[in-house]
């Protein structure tokens, strides 16, 4: 027949791919033969009544916005190599079935040693006591917290992990705890506060440390550098880790932890980081370059953070464990967000639903998808820092294109301008004790970082920015930077 | 001048996907971000479950990963490499799952075809009827055919593309398409819907 030996290249005449001679041949045997034009006219209605069916039956579905995030933790986590480096990449879970796992071990070792109890009494009582679940030093506030992530990799931790098999590297691997022993051993060679002597009553004098970041400008430099001074102005040093800026710094039994935000150079990954003021392993939260902002829970080893991880690029809350682990999108938006002194509420700066109300919001880590509070309508108040001992939180704005200092409380108070200068004063941090703040000035042209004391509203500069700067050239993902968006931290 | 656009594009994606290669995760976002919604798609396809679509982007993503080495630029496209392991999971879901049919025939979207007896132009009853016997003859087609036919008509991918995921040569698969057309007029006169007819309708109106 005619029309068998074009019908099977059809297809492949309408994809455009015959050669140029194939396809010549076969336009002139269509021309030629009625029962070929019809076919091919046939096949194209049928080709055409085929992809609309699909697309009415099937759609053009796209995959759901949280499975990007998913995926990437799934494929950067767990990565072996890196296990070294973020060693809560073995996963509760894991830990979970290992301490249950040695416990039972060590129940078959008691049990053993029972029956053998008269011959050897001597080696029992040593056992139960690891079994007992590793009290470390339950001193510490945070100890009772986290209560999963904590308890059993120390469940894990003694000698008898030995027995449970020598590929688990939880021996290596600190626990989710930041302040685990480990690195304890190589933060003690930096120099830190903690000798620091006790404040005088007298005389007022802010202590703890406070870190904040600028952008160095220098030709041989061209990065963030993170500083920690001592609020009494003593001690400046630089965090070893260069390119990263909005640091928070956390006070435990242990010493200092710090998160900030990795920009990627020079060699840092790009992400929420935290890790001991030696900068040497760091654990990996968030996992993306547009999060940003973290705060630390008061009560427990717990980060909230804002991000535009989203392809919307809206701001949206976040929080996980100090070391990354157990993240959970808190289902609003907004960013600077700081916890109240219960760790359970949250203020930051956001808009109701529709975008119109905006100022700062708060809203609670169990309920913040479900409601948020209206505390202050004022769509110029950013960067709010909420006390660590008591109700009032302080903010940032700008109601006469002059950034100042403003404080309130949670239930929105009529607010009190704190600075009145004609330059710029933002980024505010409450000292650990509630009587102090902490922000940025750029009185004389010059950026520096300054400390207040509340009850008299003295302010005294204690660190000059020198030609650093808080307007890097474009790094952040999405918008231009601005001065407003890096923070500022004070801790014990 | 199209020409070096199009070079230009290929080399930046083989950048983007050495950087991928050696574990940077921001090289991942932009590949996922082309490929991820097709992906979907076939795994929607094929699938036809949400989460099984969901499972399927996944799958593929890391088990690329875990294979980025054993990519060969010179032989395909990412994307194709990225939708034949993509096709590999679904094949094998599949047969792992026995379900060979079972998504098809149990397809909740797809009530059996109702008359439709609402008023209107001949001409859309009858394309209605037609697009609803051809769905349901689609799902009758072999498995080897179906896959061809949703890569083709759905996925819109060419067939050399197709012939590279399929690891055959790209006459098969217009064999296949071939094939799958005959199947499907089969199918659809033995509903009594004859496509020449239906062409008449079309043109007379």
């Amino acid at each position: 027949m005619p029309t068998e030996h074009i019908s099977h290249q059809i297809e492949a005449y309408l994809s455009g791919q015959l050669s140029p001679s194939a396809r010549h041949k076969f336009e002139t045997h269509v021309a030629a033969c009625a029962g070929c034009t019809r076919e091919l006219a046939e096949t194209e209605y049928l080709v055409a009544q085929l992809q609309q069916t699909f697309i009415k039956k099937l759609g053009k579905p796209t995959p759901p916005p949280h499975l990007r995030l998913q995926i990437r933790q799934k494929l950067y986590e767990p990565e072996p190599r890196r296990r070294w480096y973020f060693p809560w990449a073995l996963s509760g879970r894991v830990a979970n079935t290992v301490g249950t796992l040695a416990v039972i071990l060590l129940l078959g070792a008691g049990l053993f040693v029972t029956i053998q109890g008269q011959l050897l009494p001597s080696s029992s009582p040593a056992t139960l006591e690891t079994a007992g679940g590793g009290p470390q030093n339950s001193t510490a506030v945070n100890v009772t917290a986290t209560s999963e992530s904590v308890a059993s990799p120390s469940a894990a931790d003694p000698a008898h992990t030995a027995s449970a098999g020598d590929s688990l590297h939880l021996n290596a691997a600190p626990t989710s705890q930041p302040t685990a022993p480990p690195e304890v051993v190589s933060a003690a060679a930096l120099p830190t506060t903690e000798a620091e002597p006790a404040p005088s009553a007298v005389a007022p004098a802010p202590v703890g440390t406070i870190a904040f970041a600028a952008f160095n400008p220098a030709d041989h430099r061209r990065v963030y550098e993170l500083h920690l001074i001592n609020a009494d102005g003593s001690n400046h040093r630089l965090f070893p880790l260069d390119g990263v800026s909005e640091p928070a710094l956390r006070h435990t039994g242990d010493g200092h932890w710090l998160a900030y935000r990795a920009w990627g150079q020079p060699t840092s990954p790009r992400s929420l980081l935290t890790s001991d003021l030696t900068g040497e392993m760091p654990r990996m939260v968030g996992g993306f370059w547009e999060d940003a902002q973290p705060d630390w829970s008061p009560i427990e080893n717990r980060l909230v953070f804002a991000s535009q991880r989203e392809s919307d690029r809206r701001w949206r809350l976040y929080t996980s464990w100090g070391d990354g682990s157990a993240e959970r999108d808190l289902r609003r938006e907004g960013k600077s967000p700081s916890f109240a002194p219960d760790g359970r509420r949250l203020v930051f700066e956001g808009c109701d639903t529709a975008g119109e109300v905006c100022g700062l919001w708060q809203t609670t880590l169990e309920n913040s998808e479900q409601s948020a509070q209206l505390i202050l309508a004022d769509n110029q108040a950013k960067s709010p820092d909420w006390s660590p001992v008591n109700e009032q939180i302080v903010y940032m704005a700008n109601p006469d294109d002059n950034w100042d200092l403003y404080l309130t409380d949670s239930s929105g108070r009529q607010p009190q301008r704190l600075t009145t200068s004609p330059a710029s004063e933002g980024l505010p941090a409450w000292s650990p004790d509630g009587e102090w703040l902490a922000f940025v000035s750029n009185q004389n042209n010059r950026w520096g970082l300054w400390v207040m004391h509340l009850p008299g509203g003295a302010s005294q500069k204690i660190y000059d920015f020198g030609e650093s700067e808080f307007s890097p050239p474009a790094e952040a993902p999405y918008d231009d930077p601005h001065w407003w968006d890096e923070q500022l931290s004070w801790s014990e | 001048m199209k020409q070096t656009t199009g070079l230009q594009k290929k080399d930046d994606e083989q950048a983007l996907v050495q950087r991928w290669q050696n574990g940077d995760p921001q090289a991942f976002d932009e590949l996922y971000a082309a490929h991820a919604s097709a992906i979907y798609r076939l795994g929607w396809a094929m699938l036809r479950q949400a989460d099984l679509a969901e499972d399927a982007v996944q799958e593929t993503f890391l088990r690329a990963y875990k294979a980025r080495h054993r990519f060969d630029p010179n032989r395909a496209a990412f994307g194709t490499w990225l939708y034949q392991i993509a096709l590999n999971y679904c094949r094998s879901y599949l047969r792992r799952k026995r379900l060979l049919t079972i998504p098809w025939l149990s397809d909740g979207i797809d009530s059996p075809p109702l008359p439709d007896s609402r008023p209107g132009p001949e001409r859309h009853t009858l394309r209605r009827e037609y697009q609803q016997v051809l769905w349901q003859a689609v799902q009758k087609l072999s498995e080897t055919l179906r896959e061809v036919v949703i890569l083709h008509y759905y996925m819109e991918i060419p067939a050399v593309e197709i012939a590279q995921m399929l690891d055959c040569p790209e006459g098969t698969i217009y064999s296949r398409l071939y094939n799958a057309r005959r199947r499907l007029n089969q199918l659809l006169t033995e509903n009594g819907l004859y496509a020449a007819d239906l062409f008449e309708v079309q043109n007379a109106h």
